[in-house]
């Protein structure tokens, strides 16, 4: 069903008036990735304790049979041992928080030592659901790029013949100039924040951490800005009069 | 449609990369004889994905994104606001078109002139009515005042009403698809007005048999209910009857 791509998580079954339908859609992946990217933030979980992790999920899914989050995550075990992520990385980020909070209510010298720690385990921002749209808009704007590059037909003054044939219209300089420049500053931008994301060296790393974690008000600005900047960009060049409209070719 | 947004959305942003390199050098439009329109759909692929990145944020921050916002309308309310925003998109790329085609350089105009004013017109009354029609029947489910038991049912009369306005928009859209996006057509080229034809045609189709799918339930639990019913009462008969029934039975054995 079409509709499933609006929607992506059939959890929400909502009566209807006089149908009983399936909307038939998939559960939703990178929901499930933006939940963990939560769970794994909040429990101060990183790599390093993913096979403890592991271990404790086990224990508590063998102590709630027939639960549904047990059960996904027995059906899930085998092929998160074999990525080293998935929904029992979750569990294990989860069994790991209340493992730390009982300590803690237990008594012991080491509260402080258990804040810091969690403060000092950050889940890497490589694993941020965002990740992989910087990317493609990298991908995408190069192409971008070279395509409002050559729509000029400079380059193929030479064939002029291939040219008139082909049915491309010249671009207007001005637009050209737009085109290029909409796609550089969105290279600059998504290239920025691919790179910060894969950053574990610097010292800036902390910061990065605020500025593109869950939540983060400069990502929020940053995404907006570029939704804001494609949505005119796309009125402009793709409309009749713009470089990429109908029957221009480009 | 699930399939394109699942599946080929998806696979051409995988192979991008993979296209770019092998074959970015032949199609842009100086070294090849045939459009490529590179620009046209990498303009659009980067408009998606800063909508899907802003998304997966709001996802990541616990907000309700767009996916679950839409799902969340009862009955059929989420066709209702495809099919919305599909036929405004239809409506501004055929009022684009129409407008400034006559601006268009000398060779692209003759794609446009054989086009006749009653194709126009019917391209631009089409989506013009859908609008308002689709509007009516997402809105509706703002006022509608939720029961008790959290239903949000609809009267008979309003289905009828609904299966009527949707079967006249399916049958709106379908020749509409056929005279626009077939070669001398207003909307042959590739564009934003023959994509957005092309989507409000099939979202139209697909809230259509939504409908019928619905329809043909009901029908299907009126039946059984009647079903049951009878079965209720030929149960009670023989049970009323039941001393009579093994009193003439033992005297037939007699």
């Amino acid at each position: 069903m079409m509709f499933a791509f609006f929607g992506g998580d059939d959890s929400d079954e909502s009566d209807h008036s006089f149908h009983v339908e399936d909307r038939g859609g998939s559960p939703d992946e990178d929901g499930d990735d933006d939940q963990r990217e939560i769970a794994s933030l909040r429990a101060g979980s990183s790599d390093d304790d993913e096979e403890e992790g592991r271990s404790a999920a086990a224990a508590a899914t063998s102590s709630v049979p027939g639960s549904a989050r047990s059960n996904r995550s027995r059906g899930t075990t085998s092929s998160s041992v074999r990525s080293g992520a998935g929904v029992t990385r979750e569990t294990a980020a989860a069994s790991a928080t209340e493992a730390s909070s009982s300590e803690s209510e237990g008594g012991g010298g080491g509260d402080d030592d258990d804040e810091k720690s969690r403060d000092s385990k950050v889940a890497p921002l490589t694993d941020s659901s965002r990740l992989k749209g910087y990317i493609t808009l990298i991908v995408a704007s190069v192409v971008h790029y070279d395509a409002a590059k050559d729509s000029s037909l400079d380059n193929a003054e030479s064939d002029r013949t291939t040219t008139v044939l082909s049915g491309v219209v010249p671009a207007d300089p001005a637009q050209r100039s737009y085109a290029m420049a909409v796609s550089i500053i969105t290279l600059i931008v998504a290239m920025f924040c691919a790179v910060v994301h894969f950053d574990r060296f610097t010292c800036l790393k902390g910061a990065w951490n605020k500025a593109f974690g869950p939540g983060s008000k400069i990502e929020l600005i940053i995404l907006l800005a570029l939704s804001l900047w494609w949505l005119i960009a796309t009125i402009v060049l793709t409309s009749v009069g713009g470089i990429a409209g109908p029957g221009k070719g480009q | 449609m699930s399939t394109i947004v699942h599946v080929a959305i998806p696979s051409v942003l995988t192979f991008y990369p993979f296209n770019y390199l092998f074959t970015q050098h032949n199609t842009t439009s100086s070294y090849f004889n045939i459009i490529s329109c590179n620009l046209y759909f990498a303009t659009w692929t980067c408009l998606w994905t800063s909508i899907w990145t802003l998304e997966r944020w709001l996802v990541a921050a616990n907000f309700s994104s767009m996916t679950k916002f839409l799902e969340a309308w009862p009955n059929r309310a989420p066709g209702w606001i495809v099919i919305f925003i599909n036929s405004l998109g239809s409506l501004l790329a055929t009022v684009d078109l129409f407008v400034n085609w006559p601006k268009l350089p000398e060779r692209l105009q003759l794609g446009y002139i054989s086009v006749t004013q009653y194709e126009w017109s019917w391209l631009l009354f089409v989506p013009a009515v859908t609008i308002p029609i689709s509007a009516a029947f997402f809105l509706i489910e703002i006022f509608r005042v939720t029961q008790s038991d959290g239903q949000n049912l609809k009267s008979d009369r309003e289905n009828f009403v609904e299966g009527l306005c949707i079967t006249l928009l399916a049958l709106f859209w379908t020749p509409t698809l056929f005279i626009a996006t077939t070669p001398g057509g207003a909307a042959d080229q590739v564009g934003n007005a023959y994509f957005f034809i092309w989507l409000s045609s099939i979202v139209v189709t697909e809230t259509f048999l939504w409908w019928v799918r619905d329809w043909r339930m009901a029908v299907h639990n009126v039946m059984r209910m009647q079903k049951e019913e009878y079965k209720r009462a030929q149960e009670k008969v023989l049970r009323m009857h039941q001393h009579e029934i093994e009193e003439h039975l033992a005297n037939e054995e007699k």
